[in-house]
């Protein structure tokens, strides 16, 4: 095994939660899901040359999913759809949801995931990082804004997000 | 709240990846075109002891080694793409690559130095004396040629590689919001 295969193979198995993270928000289905963890991963080994460790490892390889995710696509999905899980904790990264109230929750789940969806490209990465519990200053590293500007679109798409589940609930 | 409806950004880097890849191949098959014809002529003509023919072999030479610098800076910057960096830098760089070219900016003068040394060299070889209106006919064919070529790189452009550069305008819009 050569030294690129070697750190290959260990750049994916440390960071596999973070690609299958990012995939589930993109696919809906494990064919799917399957398909782009492949995309990301030859993305990897495509620019595994050029990470000289000016970025955090995790840093670098959501870029890699990002930029892949953003332009996966195949005959199911037309459009860049994001798609959340109902036990999905991270959730509450976004917005408050009482856990008790089980009926209400699926459907405040469901308006979420519309509302999401209603997003422009850029605002739906940001969500789907948030989501991911990755911290503003890595965002921002992903992106290539500043720390500031993710403070600020963060908090401006989850007001949003907030009032247009008022909205629907009126 | 925003939506996506304006501009077609379904996909987007899918359809850059695609081009970058298409792009590639052409740039890499070219350049391997024009460094064959470089030394073929080269070969050819180093041979002739006629004065015309000379010319028009250097003049073919030179013209071949200016479209050959071009085609390799543009396979370098289709080469270089790198989907590790950030959104915002693959956004600028995909930005740069699929926009129109600008005769200033990009380096005109070059290219169009290149095709009047092929139109001159084409001249010296098929015509054995100076004939005006040889000249002119070789010439108003060669020049539509090029113009049929510039009108059909034009056509592509818009239809494959202006969506995404619009696409990449848009995005790159919405992050400095």
């Amino acid at each position: 095994m050569n030294k690129k295969e070697e750190t290959f193979r260990k750049i994916v198995r440390d960071n596999e939660y973070r690609i299958t993270g990012i995939c589930r928000y993109y696919s809906l289905t494990e064919e799917d899901q399957k398909d782009m963890y492949q995309e990301i991963l030859i993305n990897i080994w495509k620019s595994i040359d050029s990470f000289r460790g000016d970025a955090q490892l995790s840093t670098w390889i959501y870029r890699v999913a990002v930029n892949t995710a953003m332009g996966f696509s195949n005959k199911e999905i037309r459009r860049q759809k994001i798609f959340l899980e109902q036990t999905d904790g991270n959730i509450q990264n976004l917005i408050d949801i009482d856990e008790n109230c089980a009926k209400e929750k699926e459907k405040l789940f469901r308006r979420l995931e519309n509302q999401i969806n209603q997003l422009s490209v850029i605002d739906k990465i940001i969500i789907t990082l948030v989501l991911e519990s990755v911290n503003h200053k890595e965002i921002a590293s992903v992106i290539g804004i500043t720390e500031p500007n993710v403070r600020v679109k963060v908090h401006r798409i989850k007001n949003e997000l907030k009032e247009a589940l008022e909205l629907v609930n009126i | 709240m925003k939506k996506d409806n304006n501009i077609d950004l379904d996909s987007f880097i899918s359809k850059m990846q695609k081009q970058d890849f298409l792009f590639l191949g052409l740039f890499k098959g070219l350049f391997i075109m024009l460094l064959l014809l470089l030394v073929l002529y080269s070969l050819v003509f180093v041979f002739k002891t006629e004065l015309r023919y000379q010319l028009a072999g250097t003049c073919y030479v030179i013209s071949f080694s200016l479209l050959a610098y071009y085609i390799w800076k543009y396979y370098m910057i289709y080469k270089k793409v790198n989907y590790s960096d950030t959104v915002k830098k693959v956004l600028q760089d995909a930005e740069a690559r699929y926009r129109k070219f600008k005769f200033k900016r990009d380096n005109g003068f070059g290219l169009i130095l290149a095709v009047l040394l092929i139109n001159a060299a084409t001249l010296l070889m098929i015509l054995e004396t100076w004939n005006i209106i040889a000249i002119i006919a070789i010439s108003f064919v060669f020049w539509g040629l090029m113009t049929c070529g510039f009108l059909t790189g034009l056509r592509w452009w818009k239809k494959d590689s202006k969506p995404i550069w619009l696409a990449a305008k848009a995005l790159l819009k919405e992050l400095e919001e």
